[in-house]
């Protein structure tokens, strides 16, 4: 009888202690909607003042973009302010398409910046669509629109009927990285026949990845001579690319310091970008390039 | 095994096999059955990634390839099993192998020209990669699917052991499938390129023709007893 007693006070104290590193956990990182999704489900977070979207949560929680939620303007994170080094080689975009919408940081600041620009923002996942607008503060108007497809898919038929935009930003991530479709040689030159002759493409890539320099060579083999762009900090690596011969770095100081003010509320310092963008491959330029036939993108990263 | 050798021991000619039985045939066919059963599966996974450029890698890419894959497979069972009703034999058998292998082809060379097609004329890409599954798949695999029953009946030479036949088959068929699923997805498209996968899976089925023109004989050439010594000799051979 005594021993029975004992072993259910223990057990009853390690379920309280249970409960309360539970409850703990809960406060630090409290999770306010999960939204179920065609492809995983999406999640939104409330920590530390931030609130952010995760696809994976049960694999290493990947943030794919977060708020701060005292200054929702400013952007939280660093490879979201870097994309903004694609205004120094077009410095007034008119026409803008982002492939991925997370939680639609990026459209909505282009959109404050740029009032007279039409957006076009592409998203495989309706889910997340639902989710930037509920919780991001995305929203829809007659400037930008937000298209459920996949980017591949509209980028080609954007092609056939002879569209041009001269502002694309690459930044579709699955849960893992970029999907293979959306990383051969062949889609970066459908992205290319949708570019104007000023035009530039941002593409957000991870620097540390196996991927590294397949990336490299693929868009080397496409765009020619491209901006290579890291910061110490990030794990991001920000690719420029334009259609014609890039501008040389001395020209990009000029629009860096006519849009720093604009800038400056997102915690965007386009001062500091143009000494960091450099032509020079740091890549193993023998790599293989990525095709629409060769392309084990998923197994190699 | 060894159940089959034995009751075909103790029944000699209840119903004769339609080949002729020697060591190497059922080893051929149970082969052949593997590599059709690999081939189909690594097809079906390339297939993800050859509408991919075209229609995304979205969930309904996936559900459309599937489908296809097995609504080909079911009408192919259908009537593989129809036509091994009809004078059975390795002709007909090894026929199917080579008309699998041509009608790879088309998703070899004719792949860019079918979806460029359909991609213009057909907005939704649910439709569109449903149809360009249907086109460039159903065929080949269909007679691929074939295969199946076919060889079930090539294996059977009497009643009682044809459930053991068919389960044989099934496992060395659907070995070969997980097994092309894992090598496919793991090692081929880091190794090749996609066509290149696929002119191996053309290469693997022709082999497939040859080995059975090679080792299976119809019945007709030796006599009725000759024939079920032999059965019983290969049975008993694959059975150690």
């Amino acid at each position: 009888m005594k021993k029975t007693a004992l072993m259910s006070i223990m057990m009853l104290v390690a379920l309280l202690a249970l409960a309360m590193t539970m409850t703990q956990t809960h406060a630090q990182r409290e999770i306010i909607h999960e939204e179920r999704s065609q492809y995983r489900d999406v999640v939104v977070t409330e920590f530390n003042g931030q609130r952010c979207m995760l696809f994976n949560v049960h694999r290493g929680d990947m943030n794919q973009t977060c708020m701060d939620l005292s200054d929702p303007k400013r952007l939280v994170f660093n490879y979201t302010k870097m994309s903004f080094a694609g205004l120094l080689l077009n410095p007034d975009p008119q026409r803008i398409l982002v492939a991925g919408l997370g939680g639609g940081t990026i459209p909505m600041a282009m959109r404050d910046l740029f009032p007279d620009a039409s957006i076009d923002v592409l998203e495989v996942d309706q889910a997340v669509v639902n989710v930037a607008k509920e919780f991001f503060d995305f929203r829809e108007d007659e400037a930008i629109t937000a298209h459920v497809v996949d980017a591949r898919v509209f980028i080609k038929r954007a092609g056939l009927r002879g569209e041009q935009y001269d502002y694309i930003v690459l930044d579709a991530f699955s849960g893992e990285y970029i999907p293979e479709h959306l990383l051969s040689k062949e889609f970066l030159e459908e992205v290319q026949a949708i570019l104007t002759p000023d035009g530039v493409v941002v593409a957000n890539t991870f620097s540390s990845s196996r991927l590294y320099d397949y990336e490299s060579v693929t868009y080397q083999a496409v765009f020619g001579e491209f901006y290579n762009f890291k910061l110490p900090g990030s794990g991001n690596r920000l690719i420029l690319a334009t259609k014609g011969p890039l501008p040389s770095p001395g020209e990009l100081r000029s629009p860096a310091r006519e849009l720093y003010d604009a800038l400056e509320p997102y915690g965007v310092n386009l001062m500091e970008y143009p000494p960091r963008l450099t032509t020079r491959p740091d890549w193993d330029t023998s790599t293989r390039v990525l095709t629409d036939q060769y392309s084990p993108a998923n197994l190699l990263n | 095994m060894s159940v089959i050798s034995q009751s075909s021991q103790s029944m000699p000619g209840v119903s004769a096999a339609p080949i002729e039985h020697t060591p190497y045939t059922r080893l051929v066919i149970l082969c052949v059955a593997f590599l059709n059963g690999f081939v189909i599966m690594s097809i079906e996974l390339l297939g993800g990634r050859v509408l991919a450029p075209y229609f995304g890698s979205s969930v309904h890419v996936w559900g459309s390839i599937i489908a296809v894959f097995m609504l080909s497979l079911s009408l192919g069972y259908l009537w593989g099993g129809r036509l091994s009703l009809r004078r059975p034999g390795p002709r007909v058998f090894a026929s199917f192998f080579v008309l699998a292998a041509m009608l790879c082809l088309p998703i070899i060379f004719l792949a860019d020209t079918v979806m460029t097609g359909i991609f213009v004329t057909i907005e939704d890409p649910r439709y569109g990669s449903l149809l360009t599954a249907m086109l460039l798949y159903f065929l080949p695999i269909c007679v691929m699917g074939m295969v199946s029953p076919y060889s079930v009946r090539l294996l059977v030479s009497s009643e009682e052991h044809s459930g053991g036949v068919a389960g044989m088959l099934y496992f060395v068929s659907t070995l070969g499938s997980a097994l092309g699923t894992l090598g496919t997805s793991f090692y081929f498209v880091l190794w090749f390129e996609i066509n290149t996968v696929m002119w191996g899976c053309v290469a693997a089925l022709l082999m497939c023709a040859g080995a059975v023109l090679l080792t299976c004989r119809s019945p007709s050439a030796v006599s009725d007893t000759d024939s079920n010594a032999s059965a019983v000799a290969a049975t008993s051979e694959v059975g150690q």
